[in-house]
C-alpha cells in the first residue's frame, strides 16, 4: 500500500526526471495550484518552464465540519505545468500513474472532455478529466487564455487530487481514515492518520469559515487588499500586486462562504477581481519584455548548442 | 494512376464525446464534396465515415488518379466587337484570350449565333487536376469547415508553430490505395502510419493500404474505427447482459452515442450497488448513473430499476475486478449522497419550506421564489374556475409547486425539480393529484415533451409559464434576437400548446391580464419604481398587448410547424381569437372551404370589400348595422346581393354557433354570383351619401358574417 506522503514523494521523484522545477507551495490562502505565480504567472508570455508542486488549496464553502467523508476546507493538489506543452504530455502523464503502481491494463483509465474556467482569473482553457474506473483523479488542461491574454505557447496543466488518489490507491472510503505515513518503532508498526493530521483543523476553520468569521472586517479587508493590488500596479511591481488579488480572492471566498454576498453582489465582486487579474497579467508580461524574455533567451541558445 | 480507394485518418487526443459524430460526417461530407467538386470521384464511389475517441478517418472508394480533363466552351466577345475591319483580334479580344491563359490564332475560335448576334467562342480542354491537388485543397475545406465547438490552439514539437483544431493531432494517415499520398495538414505530413488503442496497442501501425485501414485497426490496433459499429456492438453486448439479469438496459440515445464516442473498444462489465440505495427514488438513481457516471440502469420486466447496472469500459482484461470492483465504489459514493439527501430532506414537509422560499432569488427585479409562487397559485386559481379545475387542488399544487427549490436533492441534481417535489408530496399524504401536478407543472419541458397529464396539473403548468411571461416582459425582458436567457419562447409554446390540444376554454387574453395584474398588484415587495395608478394601467395594456402579441407570433410558427399555411394560419390567427380550442376546427373549416369552387372569388371580394371600406372613411362610432336601410336598396344587382346574404347569413351563423365551422364557411357559397353581379353592376362611391352609406353597410355586414370563422381575405391570391 502506497501512503498518502509517498504517492507526494513518487510524484515528486517522477517530475524531477521530467525536467520539472520542485517548487513549495505559494505561503498565501489560494483555492487551487493554479493561483501559484508558478502556474498563473508563468503560464503568460513566451518563455519556456516547468515546475511540480503540492498546493494546499482552501475552499472555505466545502468546509464540513470534519464529518463528510469526502469534503474538506482544505485539500491537496499535486500540480504539475508543462509549457510549452509537449507532443507527448499525455504519455508522460501516464507515466507518472505507472510510477504510482496503477497498471493501465488493469485499470480503466479514461480521458474525458472538460473544459475549464475560472472567470475570477479570466482564464479558460481545454482538456479533460481523468478517470480511472469511474472516478476523477486528475483534471488535465491545455491553457488557452490567462488573465484575459492568449497563451502562446500553451502550457499543460496536470492537477492531481491527492486525497482522492490516494483514498482509491489505499481503499478507504473516508479520507481521514487515510494512511498519511508509517514506520515502525522498536518493530511496533505505527501508523499516522490523514486525520490526525488535519481533522482539528478541518472543525476549526469550518467554525470560523461558518461562525465566527467577521463579515465586515472581511469587507473591509476586500477593499483595502483591492486598492493596495492597485496602488502596486502603478508602481510596475506585478508580483506584489497579484498577491494582494489572492488575498483579495480569498476574503471574497470567506464572505461567500459566511452568506455575506447576495446572488447579486457576487458578480460584482468577481468582477472586481477579473479586472485586477487582467491589469496584473498584462503588467507581468510588461515586466518580462522589459527583461527582454530572459528564459526564452536561454531556451533559444540551447536549441542552436 | 488508375482509380483506386482513398483513406483519410487524423489522429488525435481524444475528442469531445459529444461532438464526434457531428465532426465525423462533416469530415466525410468535406471531403467528399471537395474531391466531386474536383471531378475525382465516380458515381460508384461509396464513401464511408469512421469517427472514434481518438481518430477522424473517411475511406471512399473509385477515387480517380487523376480527374479527366473537361471540355468547355466560353462564349468571348461580338464578333463585331471582337474583330476590327481587317479581321484582326482586338485588344479586347485579346484581353479575353489571354485571361483564359490560352494562346491561340484568333481564326480558329468558332462563331454562332446567340440570338441576337455573332459571337465567337472558345472551345478548349481543361486540364484534369492530379490527386495529390485535389485532396490537399479538399482536405483543407473539409478541415476548415468542420463544426468545431471549441477551437484549440496548440504549438508542434518545435514549441513555436501554432495549430488550430479541436484537440493536438499527431498523425495524418492518406493513401491512395497502396500508395501514400504526401498531403499537408495541422503541421503534419500524410504518411501510412498511425496508432491503435491507447493502451492495448504500443507502438505504431503501418496501414498497407486504404482498404484494408478497418480491419488492420481492428486486428492489429483493438480499434472499431467506425461510430455505427461500434455503437451496434455496445447495444448488442448491454441486451445480452441485461439478458442474463432478466433485465433491460435503459439505453437514451444521447448516452449510447456519448459512450461510444468514449471507447475504441467497447467491453461491457456488470457492477452494482447495494439494494438498501433502491428507496431513494428511481429518476435520483437513473440520473446519478446516467449523467455522472454513463452508466446502462438496468430494469426487470416490470419496470423496477434493479441494484445492478452495466458499464462500458475500453480495457479488456483478463480480470476485470478492478475495474466492476472501483466503479461499484464510485457509484456507492454517490448513491450515499443521495439516499441522505433523500432521507435528510424527508424530514421536513414540502409545506415548512415554503416560508424559506422568500430567501431563494427569483429575479433582482421581481423579487423572491416565494413572491413568484403567490403570483402563479393566483393566476392558477382563475385558470381553474375559468375551465372548471378542482380549485382547493389547483391552488394546494400551486403553492407547493416550488417547495423542492429548497430541497438537498434538487440543489444537488437541479434536473429532479418537480420530480422530488412530487415524491416528497407523496410522503407528505398530499392528495395524488396534487402530488402529481407538482412534477406536472414544468411540463413541457422541450419541445415536443409530453403535456401534463391531469387538469391540475395543467391549471398549474399553465400558470408557472404565463407568470414568467407576464413578469418577464412587464420588466422588459422580451427575448430579443437569438436571445431568450429565461426561456420564454418555451413558455409560450407551453401555454398554446396546453390550450390548443387540451382544447381548453379559456382566454387567452383574460389570463395574460391576469398574470400581468398579479405582478402590478404585488409592486409593493418588488423593486420596480413606484409610479402614479394611471401609469400602472397604461403600463399594464401595453405590457399585455405585448405579451399577447409574442404569443400570435409563437402561434403562427406552431401552427406552420403542424403543416398549415401561411395563408390559412393568417386567415385564423389576424382575428385575433381569444380562445384556442377551436382554432384547429376553424384552420379545418378553412381548409374546406379552400376546396370550394366558389373559394377563390368569394377570398378575392372579402379582400375586395375590406380595401372598399378602408378607404372610406367611416367614422369609428359608425355602426353597419344601424345604418342598412332596406328600403334604400336601388339596383337589382344590389337587392339580390342583400336577399342572397339574409338567406346565407342565418344558416351560416346557426352552424357557426353550433360549432360547424366548415359548414358555416361553406353555407356562404351561393354568395358568389351575387357578390360577383354587384361589383359588375353596382358603383358604390356614389354622389348620393344615404346611398353610399346604405351600400357601404351591406357590404361591411357582409364581410362580418364571412370573417366569423376567418379571415377570407388572408386567402386571396396575390
Amino acid at each position: 500500500m502506497i501512503t498518502f506522503q509517498e504517492a507526494i514523494l513518487r510524484l515528486q521523484s517522477y517530475w524531477n526526471d521530467q525536467g520539472c522545477a520542485l517548487l513549495q507551495p505559494i505561503d498565501l490562502e489560494v483555492g487551487a495550484g493554479t493561483s501559484h505565480t508558478a502556474t498563473f504567472l508563468r503560464a503568460i508570455g513566451p518563455e519556456p518552464w516547468r515546475a511540480a508542486y503540492v498546493q494546499p488549496s482552501r475552499r472555505p464553502k466545502d468546509a464540513r465540519y470534519g464529518e463528510n467523508p469526502n469534503r474538506l476546507h482544505q485539500h491537496h493538489q499535486y500540480q504539475v505545468v508543462l509549457k510549452p506543452s509537449p507532443p507527448d504530455i499525455l504519455e508522460i502523464y501516464l507515466g507518472s500513474l505507472r510510477a504510482l503502481g496503477i497498471d493501465t491494463l488493469k485499470n480503466d483509465i479514461r480521458f474525458v472532455e472538460d473544459n475549464w474556467e475560472n472567470p475570477t482569473l479570466g482564464c479558460w482553457g481545454l482538456g479533460w478529466e481523468v478517470w480511472m474506473n469511474g472516478m476523477e483523479i486528475t483534471q488535465f488542461t491545455y491553457f488557452q487564455q490567462v488573465g484575459g491574454l492568449e497563451c502562446r505557447p500553451i502550457t499543460g496543466e496536470i492537477t492531481y487530487g491527492l486525497e482522492r488518489l490516494t483514498m482509491y490507491l489505499q481503499n478507504v472510503d473516508n479520507v481521514f481514515d487515510l494512511v498519511y505515513t508509517r514506520w515502525k518503532d522498536r518493530g511496533v508498526e505505527k501508523i499516522l492518520r490523514y486525520g490526525d493530521v488535519f481533522h482539528q483543523n478541518e472543525v476549526e476553520q469550518s467554525k470560523y469559515n461558518f461562525e465566527a468569521s467577521e463579515p465586515q472586517l472581511l469587507l473591509s479587508q476586500f477593499s483595502v487588499f483591492e486598492a493596495e493590488a492597485k496602488r502596486l500596479m502603478d508602481a510596475q511591481l506585478a508580483l506584489p500586486a497579484y498577491e494582494s488579488v489572492l488575498k483579495c480572492s480569498h476574503t471574497f471566498n470567506l464572505l461567500e462562504a459566511r452568506g455575506a454576498i447576495s446572488v447579486t453582489e457576487r458578480a460584482g465582486y468577481i468582477g472586481r477581481i477579473r479586472n485586477l487579474s487582467r491589469a496584473i497579467a498584462q503588467s507581468y508580461l510588461e515586466s518580462r519584455a522589459r527583461l527582454g524574455f530572459p528564459m526564452l533567451a536561454e531556451a533559444a541558445r540551447r536549441e542552436a548548442a | 494512376m488508375a482509380s483506386a480507394s482513398l483513406l483519410i485518418e487524423l489522429h488525435s487526443e481524444e475528442l469531445p464525446p459529444k461532438a464526434l459524430k457531428a465532426l465525423s460526417d462533416a469530415f466525410a461530407a468535406g471531403l467528399e464534396a471537395g474531391l466531386r467538386a474536383r471531378h475525382l470521384l465516380t458515381p460508384e464511389s461509396v464513401v464511408t465515415a469512421f469517427g472514434a475517441p481518438r481518430r477522424l478517418a473517411v475511406h471512399i472508394t473509385q477515387v480517380l488518379g487523376r480527374s479527366p480533363d473537361q471540355r468547355f466552351r466560353q462564349k468571348l466577345v461580338p464578333v463585331a466587337i471582337g474583330l476590327d475591319a481587317l479581321g484582326n483580334a482586338t485588344q479586347t479580344l485579346q484581353k479575353k484570350l489571354a485571361a483564359l491563359g490560352v494562346n491561340l490564332d484568333h481564326r480558329l475560335l468558332k462563331r454562332e449565333n446567340d440570338g441576337k448576334q455573332d459571337v465567337l467562342v472558345y472551345e478548349g480542354v481543361r486540364e484534369g487536376t492530379t490527386l495529390i491537388a485535389g485532396v490537399q485543397a479538399a482536405l483543407d475545406e473539409a478541415i476548415g469547415n468542420l463544426p468545431i465547438p471549441k477551437v484549440m490552439n496548440y504549438q508542434l514539437a518545435d514549441g513555436v508553430t501554432t495549430v488550430q483544431f479541436v484537440r493536438p493531432v499527431h498523425r495524418l494517415v492518406a493513401l491512395h490505395g497502396h500508395t501514400p499520398l504526401p498531403v499537408r495538414a495541422l503541421g503534419l505530413i500524410g504518411g501510412t502510419k498511425t496508432f491503435g488503442h491507447r493502451f492495448h496497442s504500443p507502438g505504431e501501425i503501418a496501414v498497407h493500404s486504404a482498404d484494408t485501414y478497418a480491419e488492420q485497426l481492428e486486428r492489429e490496433g483493438m480499434v472499431i474505427a467506425s461510430f455505427e459499429k461500434r455503437r451496434a456492438r455496445i447495444a448488442e453486448e448491454l441486451r445480452k447482459a441485461a439478458a442474463r439479469l432478466d433485465a433491460q438496459p435503459l439505453m437514451p440515445d444521447e448516452l449510447l452515442d456519448e459512450v461510444t464516442a468514449l471507447v475504441e473498444w467497447p467491453v461491457v462489465l456488470e457492477s452494482g450497488f447495494e439494494a438498501e440505495f433502491l428507496a431513494v427514488p428511481q429518476e435520483c438513481l437513473i440520473l446519478t448513473m446516467q449523467q455522472n457516471q454513463k452508466y446502462f440502469a438496468l430494469q426487470s420486466a416490470d419496470g423496477k430499476l434493479l441494484n445492478r447496472f452495466l458499464l462500458v469500459t475500453h480495457i479488456d482484461a483478463d480480470d476485470p475486478s478492478p475495474i466492476i470492483e472501483g466503479n461499484a465504489r464510485v457509484v456507492r459514493a454517490r448513491l450515499a449522497d443521495a439516499k441522505f439527501f433523500f432521507d435528510q430532506d424527508r424530514r421536513e414537509t414540502l409545506d415548512s419550506r415554503i416560508p424559506g422560499l422568500a430567501s431563494v432569488v427569483y429575479h433582482n427585479k421581481l423579487g423572491s421564489q416565494l413572491e413568484r409562487v403567490e403570483r402563479m397559485t393566483g393566476v392558477a386559481v382563475e385558470i381553474a374556475r375559468e375551465v372548471g379545475a378542482d380549485v382547493t387542488h389547483v391552488e394546494r399544487s400551486a403553492r407547493l409547486a416550488k417547495a423542492d427549490l429548497r430541497t438537498l436533492m434538487v440543489g444537488e441534481f437541479p434536473e429532479l425539480q418537480g420530480v422530488m417535489g412530487m415524491h416528497y408530496a407523496r410522503h407528505d399524504g398530499e392528495p395524488k393529484d396534487v402530488a402529481d401536478a407538482i412534477e406536472e407543472h414544468y411540463r413541457p419541458r422541450f419541445a415536443g415533451d409530453a403535456l401534463p397529464a391531469s387538469l391540475v396539473g395543467t391549471c398549474v403548468a399553465l400558470a408557472d409559464k404565463l407568470e414568467s411571461l407576464g413578469s418577464m416582459f412587464s420588466i422588459g425582458e422580451a427575448p430579443t434576437g437569438d436571445k431568450d436567457p429565461y426561456g420564454l419562447r418555451r413558455c409560450a409554446i407551453g401555454v398554446l400548446r396546453m390550450l390548443v390540444e387540451k382544447r381548453l376554454p379559456a382566454d387567452l387574453h383574460r389570463l395574460v391580464r391576469h398574470a400581468i395584474e398579479a405582478l402590478h398588484s404585488s409592486h409593493g415587495a418588488l423593486r420596480l419604481p413606484a409610479v402614479h395608478e394611471a401609469e400602472w394601467k397604461r403600463h399594464v395594456d401595453v405590457t399585455v398587448a405585448e405579451t399577447i402579441s409574442f404569443l400570435y407570433d409563437r402561434l403562427r410558427g406552431l401552427l406552420r410547424d403542424d403543416g398549415y399555411t401561411a395563408n390559412e394560419v393568417e386567415a385564423v390567427v389576424s382575428l385575433a381569437p381569444t380562445r384556442l380550442d377551436d382554432i384547429v376546427a376553424r384552420l379545418a373549416a378553412v381548409r374546406a372551404f379552400m376546396r370550394l369552387p366558389e373559394a377563390e372569388s368569394l377570398a378575392a371580394a372579402n379582400k375586395r370589400i375590406g380595401n372598399i371600406l378602408k378607404k372610406s372613411a367611416v367614422g369609428p362610432r359608425w355602426s353597419a348595422e344601424e345604418a342598412f336601410d332596406p328600403a334604400l336598396l336601388m339596383e337589382p344587382a344590389e337587392k339580390s346581393l342583400a336577399e342572397a346574404f339574409g338567406r346565407t347569413a342565418r344558416q351560416s351563423e346557426a352552424s357557426f354557433a353550433a360549432g360547424d365551422y366548415a359548414g358555416s364557411l361553406t353555407a356562404l357559397a351561393p354568395l358568389k354570383l351575387p357578390v360577383d353581379r354587384f361589383f359588375d353592376d353596382v358603383m358604390v362611391n356614389v354622389e348620393d351619401p344615404r346611398l353610399r352609406g346604405n351600400r357601404l353597410a351591406l357590404l361591411a355586414r357582409l364581410r362580418a358574417q364571412m370573417n366569423r370563422v376567418a379571415d377570407l381575405s388572408m386567402l386571396a391570391a396575390g
